[in-house]
This record gives C-alpha cells, sequence and structure tokens, in this order.
C-alpha cells in the first residue's frame, strides 16, 4: 500500500535545484543556461503532473475515489486536483495557440516556480510586462477552468 | 480565438483596470462599441481578476503532493484474452491463485516456443507480437516491452528499417507506451507507424486504418478531443465496410464515443453508444464484458446528465454481465456495484443501494484489505446513505473507519482525512451534539487551509458548517463571521441555486436577526426568493 509522506512538501524550487545540481557538471553555470534549464524542468514537471492526474483518472469512470466533505443535506462534487490541472492542461494548449510566450510564461511561473525577475529574463522582456501578461493570462485561464467544470 | 483579438482583449483589460470597478464598464462601452461579444469578453476576465481565487493563484507544490500522492483507481485488470476468463492477479481463495498461475505457465511456454521458431523467423515475429500483446493486456508491462521490442527488431531486419510489417510493430508499441502513460512517446511511435504504414499499404488497408484508429487513441488519452476525434473518424470512415462490424471498426467506435463523453457532447456520446451496443452483442456475444463496458458508459452519460432512473437500468444490466463472467468476489463487480448505488441514492433507494455498497465493501476489504483507501470510498457511501436516511449510529460507525484508514494511510494533515472527519462531523450535527461538532469542524479548516487552500470549497463548506454549530449555541457573532466567510468562498465558485448554500443564506438571515442588523437579513433572504422563483419556473430534469 502506498504511503503519502504527509509533512513533505514539494516546492518546486527546490525539487529544480535539486535537479539543476545533480545534471550540471560544474557549478559556475551562466544565468541564462540555468534559467533554460529551468524552463525545461517546468516544462517536465508540467508533463509529469499531467500524466500523473491522466492516469489516475483512467480506469472505469465512477469507480475512483470521489471523497467530498458533504453539507449535511446535499451531495456536492468538488474536482480533485487532477482534474483541475487536467483542464489546466487543456486550456494552456488553446492559450499557446493564441500566444505561445504567455504559455511559456504561465508555465515557468507556475509549474516551475520562477519569480518575476527570472522570468523576465528568460523571456527577454521588462518585468512590467511580464505582470501584466500574467495578470490576463491568470485571469482567462481562471475563466476557462470555470467553465469546464 | 486567434491570436489578433485576444491581443485587443488584453490591451482594452489592461486599461479598464487602470479605471475604479465603477467605471471599467463605462471605458469599455466606449472602446467596444459595436462589438458586444468583446465587451462581455473583457468583462469576465475582469471579473477572474477581481476574484483571484483560480488554481492558478494557488501553489503548485500542493496540487503536485496530492496528484503524486493520491492512490490510483485500482488498475483496470484484463478482461480476457482468446477463449480464457481471468481472474484477477490479487483475488484469493485457492481457485483464483491457481487459475492465474496457469496463465503464467502458458505464456512462459507461448515464449519458449516463440524463441525455438528461429527457422520460421516471420511466424516467430508475429508470435512475439501477440505474446506481447497478451502481457500487456496481462498488466505485466514490462514483458510486453521486451517482445514487443524483440519483434520490432527482428523485423527491422527481416525487412528493414521501413517496412510494412515494422510499422505494425511501431504501432503495438506505441500502444504500449499508451498504457505506460508515456503519452508523448506514445504518440510520436504512433505517427511514425502509421506515417510508414501509409508509405507501404494503400490508404484504406486495415493496418493504415488500425494504426489511424491507434492514433486516435493516444490522441484522446492525452486530452487532444479534437484532433483525436477527427482521427477517430478518419479511422471509422476506412473501417466502415458494406458488410458486418468488425471488432476493429467496434474498438474505433468506443473509444470515439469516450472522447466525445470526456469533450462533453453527450448526445453524440449516447448515440454512438447505442450503436455499439448492438454490434458488440453480435460481435462478443450478449453476455460479454465489452457490452457491459457500453452499458456502462451509457449509465455514465445518463447520470452525469442528472437521468437517474435511466443510470440505474444501465448500471443493473452492466451488473449483471460483470458478475456473472467475473464472478461475485471480483473488484470489476465491486466497482459496479457501487456505480449502482450512486445511482439508486439519488433515486431514494437506499435500501438496495447500502445492500449493494455492502457487498462492494466486503469483496474489496477481501482484495485490498481493511485499511485501503477504495475501501474508504466505499465507506464514504455507506456514511452518506445512513446520514440521509437518519441511521446516524450507521453513519458514525462508517465515517468512523473512514476516518481511520486516512490516518493510516496518508496521515492527519493530509485533506482527505479532514474530509473523512469532516463527514463524521455531519453526523454530530444530525444528532444536534453541537461541542463535538465544533471541535470536529475546528480541526479540519486549519487542514483544508493548508493542504488545499484557504479559498478551497472543502474550506468553505467546512466553515459553513462550523458556523451552523455556533449558531445553534447562540453563539450569534462566532457564527456570522464563520457563515460569511465559508459562503463568501462557496459563492464565487458553485452554483448558488446548490441547497447547501440556500441553507448557508438561511442561517445568515437567523444570525444578522439576532444580531439586529436588518438589512443583510433581508438581503440574505431576498437572494432566496429570488432563486426559488427561478426555480419554480425552470423545468426539472
Amino acid at each position: 500500500m502506498r504511503r503519502g509522506d504527509p509533512s513533505a512538501t514539494l516546492n518546486p524550487t527546490a525539487l529544480v535545484n535539486e535537479a539543476w545540481m545533480k545534471m550540471a557538471k560544474s557549478p559556475e553555470i551562466a544565468p541564462t543556461s540555468r534559467l533554460h534549464f529551468k524552463r525545461i524542468a517546468a516544462r517536465a514537471m508540467r508533463q509529469i503532473l499531467i500524466e500523473a492526474a491522466r492516469r489516475r483518472n483512467a480506469g472505469k469512470r465512477g469507480g475512483g475515489q470521489n471523497v467530498t466533505v458533504r453539507f449535511d443535506d446535499s451531495y456536492q462534487k468538488a474536482p480533485s486536483c487532477g482534474e483541475e490541472l487536467l483542464r489546466l492542461d487543456r486550456a494552456l494548449d488553446e492559450l499557446a495557440r493564441m500566444n505561445p510566450r504567455q504559455t511559456t510564461l504561465v508555465e515557468s511561473r507556475f509549474f516551475g516556480g520562477l519569480d518575476i525577475p527570472e522570468t523576465a529574463t528568460l523571456l527577454d522582456v521588462s518585468e512590467a510586462t511580464v505582470l501584466r501578461d500574467w495578470r490576463a493570462a491568470k485571469a482567462w485561464l481562471a475563466h476557462e477552468l470555470r467553465e469546464a467544470s | 480565438m486567434d491570436s489578433a483579438r485576444w491581443q485587443k482583449i488584453q490591451s482594452l483589460f489592461h486599461q479598464a483596470t487602470d479605471f475604479p470597478e465603477a467605471e471599467q464598464r463605462i471605458f469599455l462601452e466606449s472602446r467596444c462599441a459595436g462589438d458586444p461579444a468583446l465587451l462581455s469578453e473583457i468583462m469576465i476576465l475582469l471579473e477572474e481578476d477581481a476574484r483571484g481565487a483560480s488554481l492558478l493563484d494557488g501553489d503548485i507544490a500542493q496540487a503536485a503532493h496530492h496528484i503524486l500522492n493520491e492512490p490510483a483507481v485500482a488498475p483496470p485488470p484484463f478482461k480476457e484474452f482468446g477463449p480464457y476468463r481471468i481472474q484477477r492477479a490479487l483475488g484469493e481463495g485457492g481457485m483464483g491463485v491457481v487459475y492465474l498461475a496457469e496463465r503464467a505457465d502458458l505464456l512462459d511456454r507461448g515464449v519458449q516456443e516463440a524463441q525455438s521458431l528461429n527457422a520460421e523467423p516471420e511466424v516467430q515475429t508475429d508470435l512475439y507480437e501477440t505474446l506481447g500483446t497478451i502481457y500487456q493486456k496481462l498488466g505485466k508491462l514490462d514483458q510486453a516491452n521486451t517482445l514487443l521490442n524483440f519483434s520490432l527488431e527482428e523485423r527491422k531486419s527481416l525487412y528493414g528499417s521501413d517496412a510494412a510489417q515494422v510499422a505494425k510493430s511501431m504501432v503495438a508499441l506505441g500502444l504500449l507506451r499508451d498504457d505506460q502513460a508515456q503519452l508523448p512517446e506514445a504518440e510520436r511511435i504512433v505517427r511514425e507507424g502509421l506515417a510508414m504504414s501509409k508509405r507501404h499499404l494503400p490508404p484504406n488497408h486495415p493496418a493504415v486504418a488500425k494504426a489511424t484508429s491507434a492514433l486516435g487513441k493516444v490522441l484522446e488519452d492525452r486530452g487532444s478531443y479534437d484532433e483525436a476525434i477527427k482521427t477517430l473518424d478518419e479511422a471509422v470512415r476506412l473501417q466502415s465496410t458494406k458488410g458486418a462490424a468488425t471488432p476493429e471498426l467496434a474498438v474505433s467506435l468506443f473509444e470515439l464515443a469516450n472522447t466525445h463523453f470526456y469533450a462533453g457532447h453527450y448526445d453524440v456520446s449516447e448515440s454512438i453508444n447505442e450503436r455499439l451496443l448492438p454490434m458488440y452483442r453480435r460481435i462478443y456475444g450478449e453476455r460479454h464484458p465489452r457490452v457491459a463496458d457500453v452499458l456502462i458508459n451509457l449509465g455514465a452519460i445518463k447520470f452525469d446528465l442528472g437521468y437517474y432512473p435511466e443510470a440505474e437500468k444501465y448500471d443493473r444490466q452492466a451488473l449483471e454481465i460483470v458478475q456473472a463472467w467475473y464472478g461475485k468476489d471480483n473488484p470489476e463487480t465491486a466497482s459496479d456495484l457501487t456505480l449502482l448505488a450512486r445511482a439508486l441514492i439519488r433515486e431514494d433507494h437506499y435500501d438496495e443501494a447500502v445492500d449493494l455498497l455492502q457487498q462492494s465493501l466486503a469483496i474489496k476489504e477481501r482484495v485490498y484489505g481493511k485499511v485501503h483507501p477504495t475501501v474508504a470510498s466505499t465507506l464514504n457511501e455507506l456514511g452518506s446513505a445512513a446520514l440521509l436516511q437518519h441511521k446516524n449510529e450507521v453513519a458514525e460507525q462508517n465515517f468512523l473507519r473512514m476516518v481511520e484508514i486516512y490516518r493510516q494511510v496518508y496521515g492527519e494533515h493530509h485533506y482527505l482525512f479532514a474530509v473523512a472527519l469532516s463527514n463524521l462531523g455531519s453526523v454530530y450535527s444530525s444528532r444536534e451534539e453541537w461541542p463535538q461538532a465544533e471541535k470536529i469542524y475546528r480541526q479540519v479548516i486549519p487542514i483544508f487551509s493548508e493542504s488545499q487552500s484557504a479559498n478551497h470549497i472543502n474550506t468553505g463548506v467546512a466553515r459553513i458548517k462550523l458556523g451552523r454549530t455556533l449558531l445553534r449555541q447562540n453563539r450569534f457573532a462566532d457564527a456570522e463571521a464563520e457563515s460569511r466567510a465559508g459562503y463568501e468562498i462557496l459563492i464565487k465558485q458553485m452554483d448558488p441555486k446548490v441547497s447547501g448554500l440556500t441553507n448557508a443564506r438561511k442561517d445568515l438571515a437567523e444570525e444578522y436577526d439576532a444580531l439586529k442588523q436588518p438589512e443583510p437579513a433581508a438581503k440574505f433572504r431576498a437572494e432566496t426568493a429570488a432563486l426559488d422563483s427561478k426555480d419554480s419556473n425552470s423545468t426539472k430534469k
């Protein structure tokens, strides 16, 4: 039986640094290479999580574990983390068709944990641009998630 | 939406955010004159921006923690290969274990036979591929990988690296990768196999159709529903002949029906499934599990649409078949028992639902042991059914067990542990044991906040429930704080007509009355009245 470790947290920055340490032959890595690596890692994280979520959703519909907090007098189904991530994945694909750079931004910030200055350097834009693009993308994606549920 | 329009929307969105909320619409109306759709799209963005309560506002670390630590649903047991019935590998009982040992013997013998066929390499590669596919169906993916790779390599050396036979191996390997959840790799390999088969075979050759169908399945599993539908439509077109439907066509249609279901096209999915039913009956026989699969899909469509009697009908038919095929003790049966029970609960047929859930529980406990999350999920259904029947003691027992399972499996900081506790709290509320209920909700709220988020639906529901326990203890100020906080969280995410929110509004009206604040009391009463009158005008499902 699988046991989760309830006290462990999965900090994306910690994960990325750990992987970087393992992969890098030398600690003297140029900042842009490090960012490039983070970008790839963010993409990889997205894929890993989406595939894990999809795997959880595979198998017969309805036979899974939809346990939810009940109101005292009715059933409410809250979407599981897995389902929300899958919806986000689809919405991101849609966003990529409209604006690929913005999708990279969301991936890097949400899946990769890059901060604003890092994201600006990665995409070669100003921090103000990053903030604006992030704000608009977040609003649009939030609406897509809501519509899909 | 195309990128030019998205650009325009964003530009106006950002300009609008410079204005105070009350003036944003006026500004936009002047800039969007003649394009009401544009105005509407931007207003939606502004609303979401103001809400700030989506998955993206939270922490991916928490989401990742849940995804990577949630147990998978029970792995899909293989159904059949050839004429043999398959028992589940984990099944206890002498007959089950012996039966599976016979499978392994046969397969090992098959592999040995294949290895001795060096004098007939073409037959050998076919046998490797067949055996590999069987191992795949048995869930032994490593052995399947070995055999399918044998087949691929041998075919390359026999026919060259670009040949129809090699394409066939690539498609098989791609489908294995799909089962292994290596989806980008699966898509890459299947695409290559499909292109290769098109180079060497006429466009309507069965192998081309099969490769097309395989690509459709992989796209479906990747969630690329639009492309999956196009691809599967093409496979169906290629596989439709004037004669009787073939199993290959049926498989493509099945995947197409599923894809439409996941994409939310219930009507289309339903009509394809209805077409599939007689097809599967004819190809496999009336009592075959594949027929049950289609019935379950039809039941799932009906359930999601709220047509519970129809869902019950389909689930019942499916259960009959599955029970006869796999036996009463099989997890496949347990799964279908739960599906039927859920429909019955929606129809208030509690006695039968409980009976089925208890059967399901017994099977799961036998197969997975007494402390397993899938057992807990059935306990949850049992507890809920008992609560609805006001059988508080039974509900309490079930929820207590559920709490204990999640405590052991996930620990006391996991949201599922909190869900179980919270549902247990409903029992105390039902018995009007308010101090005990209060204690529980005060325990779960921080767990939800930390493990999910302060704005999660679970947090909101728990705060509303806490509010009610405080209201019933006449602690009106404390009650209002919790009820209001919970309500604000939920109203942003849920349909306001949901009965839990209606009751929350009633709680709030009572609290404001007691606090001598007539205006908010009236406001919440008015909202309830407005929604009630909308309801009586709309048609019920």
